[in-house]
């Protein structure tokens, strides 16, 4: 079935796999992770705390849901908190929701990796995959934030995966890692993602972020050969619907997007790639 | 094959879509009435600052970063089995009291306030009270010359700890170690007392009457 790319011919070449983008952003990730535990194990006072909260260089940070949780719990928003969920929000309005799962979250990489697993025990009959409403997020959200506010406790955080993956990171393990392992037991036997695509409330705070960001994915029509190659690499392919399926935008501007590059990767014809929306217009 | 009376009723989407929020609701309502069974059932000594037990159980964003910035490294993060206090600070008292050093590092790295920002000095924290649980074992008591809980008091200058002369007519002379009000419960005496056990324990979130937070 011919899409709406301009572009005639297909040069495909499967001999060539280009890793380039994923590679970068394991490497990221991994740092990442790597100052948490560092700055506490060395000393060395650069990223200090966990992915719930943290100084950068004594600066703070402080991830948007857990904020929400706590001013819902407790009524009230301290000036600590304020700045550092401030400065979060603005980083990822500037860098675009999601980036956080793919980029940051220790936990999706896990997740990236027991996908593959399951991908592969799908093939031979022994896994499952499952498919849930990608709306029961929003749900998921919402209820742990009302549950903050009756129960005045932030019951989400005992076990919020990166807080709980950072935090036995830092510290040494913790028997929360329990749920984590579950989790991903969930993910390579019976539903790929599941945590991910289909309730993690933290991931639904970037995507509310992201839709308002304007660094996305950008797809170039004239370039498109229709080969649907970033579909079967993108972790959530229906993002790309709207443009390389129906040809009706010009950039990914789903929320779920995570701008992990995944399909600029992929695309051989050079017609995905980042972009700075209305900023590439004026240049 | 005749149509199952219930999907003229409800579509199997439809009913997929609503017996998953219907997991979820159970799942919640579960956790919900679980809650007060899951607040950790012995009171922690908590970093100078904390706030009134839940609602620094609610406050904290279980970060670390009071243990992180701690001089002497005696906070320590609680695991699960705390049920509610998972991730929280603590200290225990006879592996290591708090030392209420100056600046109170931990306080000014708190992001929530949980440890509270107005406290600015040791003196002033309110975490409980030391408690001499032991007074048949400790060596004042037993007539010795023992003042190390004094002498090792971050603040002794605000005389916590006085020692109480007695004179029996039937026995020898001893000293009565005997908490005052300026006690803030940092855990020191704990920590140094040479007894097995201490002979002087931290009772956390104990106040004096008329003492205030």
């Amino acid at each position: 079935m011919r899409g709406p790319g301009q572009r005639k011919e297909t040069i495909r070449n499967d001999e060539i796999a280009v890793h380039r983008l994923r590679n970068t952003r394991w490497a990221v990730l991994i740092a990442i992770n790597a100052l948490f535990f560092l700055s506490y194990y060395l000393d060395i006072q650069i990223l200090e705390g966990t992915l719930s909260g943290s100084r950068l260089l004594g600066f703070h940070l402080a991830d948007p849901y857990a904020t929400g949780q706590i001013v819902l719990a407790t009524r009230n928003l301290p000036v600590n908190l304020l700045i550092g969920v401030a400065t979060i929000l603005g980083a990822y309005l500037v860098l675009g929701g999601r980036t956080f799962c793919s980029w940051v979250c220790p936990y999706h990489l896990l997740a990236e990796w027991c996908e593959s697993l399951n991908k592969v025990l799908v093939k031979r009959g022994i896994a499952r995959n499952r498919a849930f409403d990608y709306s029961l997020k929003y749900w998921v959200w919402a209820l742990f934030l009302a549950l903050a506010w009756a129960t005045e406790f932030t019951v989400y955080e005992m076990f919020s995966p990166p807080a709980v993956i950072t935090r036995a990171l830092v510290y040494g393990s913790s028997i929360g890692l329990l749920f984590t392992a579950l989790l991903l037991a969930i993910e390579v036997f019976y539903s790929r993602r599941f945590w991910c695509r289909y309730l993690c409330p933290v991931g639904t705070t970037y995507n509310f972020i992201g839709r308002a960001a304007p660094f996305k994915i950008k797809w170039n029509q004239d370039k498109c050969s229709n080969c649907k190659e970033c579909q079967q690499a993108c972790m959530v392919p229906f993002v790309l619907a709207d443009t390389v399926n129906r040809g009706k935008l010009e950039y990914v501007i789903s929320g779920e997007c995570t701008r992990c590059g995944l399909c600029v990767d992929a695309c051989q014809d050079g017609a995905l790639n980042y972009s700075v929306r209305y900023l590439d217009k004026l240049i | 094959m005749t149509t199952p009376i219930w999907s003229r009723l409800i579509s199997r989407r439809k009913f997929l879509k609503l017996s998953n929020l219907a997991v979820l609701g159970v799942g919640l309502l579960a956790g919900w009435s679980a809650a007060p069974f899951l607040r950790p059932r012995n009171a922690r000594l908590r970093p100078p600052g904390a706030l009134e037990e839940d609602r620094f159980l609610a406050t904290c964003i279980k970060c670390g970063q009071c243990l992180q910035v701690c001089p002497p490294q005696v906070v320590l993060l609680s695991d699960l089995d705390e049920g509610f206090g998972v991730g929280t600070p603590y200290i225990v008292p006879r592996a290591g009291g708090c030392i209420l050093c100056a600046g109170l590092p931990c306080v000014l790295a708190c992001p929530t306030g949980a440890l509270e920002h107005t406290l600015t000095e040791g003196k002033d924290a309110r975490m409980g009270l030391a408690v001499l649980s032991l007074p048949e074992t400790c060596l004042a008591m037993l007539g010795q010359d023992c003042r190390i809980c004094l002498d090792q008091c971050p603040i002794k200058d605000q005389r916590p700890i006085v020692f109480r002369r007695h004179a029996p007519p039937d026995g020898p002379v001893y000293h009565e170690p005997v908490v005052q009000s300026t006690c803030v419960g940092c855990g020191k005496c704990e920590e140094v007392c040479p007894t097995k056990p201490s002979s002087i324990t931290i009772t956390p979130r104990l106040r004096w009457p008329g003492v205030a937070a």
